[in-house]
């Protein structure tokens, strides 16, 4: 049976968002891909009917055109990055906004591929094996990404937790 | 799992413009029809479409080691206007 594009949009796009905002750190290329990916969907209704696992499937699609994207405005990729610290990818919150903007500037100093294998354990929750499979890569080489991004953050960000606690 | 984890898991991330829910809904909706059709697999029925073509060319074309007809060649039109000069003479006295 085929989703209604409306029931994916409203189930998985928050998630499919906040993968790509901390991926691309841009809101606008954000939402040019997530557009991309539901167009394609709206094309082939088909294709969501047939992804056994849809989030991951909808995060797959959406880091492949993501990628795109980077090739194909690879000359401008630099600037791009080094503006998009300051693009903030968490909901505002009365307490720690500080210590949201250290994860923020944490995460881009974090090679693309590091950050999106910790995007996916950390707030998708998703298994080594699955995320190997949605980025196109061996389940250690998942891990050993993790690891190195996750021993990276919490250098970056020990010293501001710490001054944080009472 | 570390402290670090859990910190970073409890954080929420930005929700999408509300606009681009209404823009992504406003998009075209499937295509319906033929293509829809083909869709399991576009380049299999292409390749069956190939190999039809290939065999009804190659079939229609006439071939070279065969002996030629002493009639070079027949159209449906020749034979009957054939048939239309043999009924005359006949129904000659």
């Amino acid at each position: 049976m085929t989703p209604d594009l409306a029931d994916i949009y409203d189930t998985h796009s928050k998630a499919l968002f906040a993968f790509l905002l901390n991926f691309t750190r841009s809101e606008a290329d954000a939402c040019d891909v997530m557009q991309d990916v539901f167009l394609k969907i709206a094309e082939r209704p088909s294709l969501a009917g047939g992804a056994r696992d849809l989030r991951p499937w909808l995060i797959q699609m959406a880091h492949r055109k993501a990628l795109d994207m980077f090739r194909r405005k690879a000359t401008r990729e630099r600037v791009v990055l080094a503006a998009s610290a300051e693009v903030p990818i968490f909901a505002p919150c009365d307490e720690g906004d500080e210590f949201h903007a250290a994860v923020s500037r944490a995460l881009v100093e974090l090679p693309e591929e590091q950050r999106a294998v910790v995007h996916l354990k950390i707030w998708e929750d998703m298994t080594f094996a699955q995320i190997a499979e949605t980025l196109g890569i061996r389940a250690n080489t998942a891990a050993s990404r993790y690891r190195y991004g996750l021993d990276k953050l919490e250098s970056l960000l020990r010293p501001i937790q710490n001054e944080h606690q009472p | 799992m570390s402290d670090i984890e859990d910190k970073l898991r409890s954080l929420t991330f930005r929700e999408p413009p509300q606009e681009l829910r209404r823009r992504i809904l406003a998009a075209p909706t499937s295509r319906t029809g033929w293509l829809d059709w083909l869709w399991p697999s576009p380049l299999a029925w292409g390749a069956v479409a190939a190999v039809w073509l290939i065999a009804f060319v190659s079939a229609d074309r006439p071939d070279a080691s065969a002996p030629q007809k002493s009639v070079a060649h027949f159209t449906p039109a020749s034979r009957f206007h054939q048939t239309v000069e043999l009924l005359r003479t006949l129904s000659k006295p």
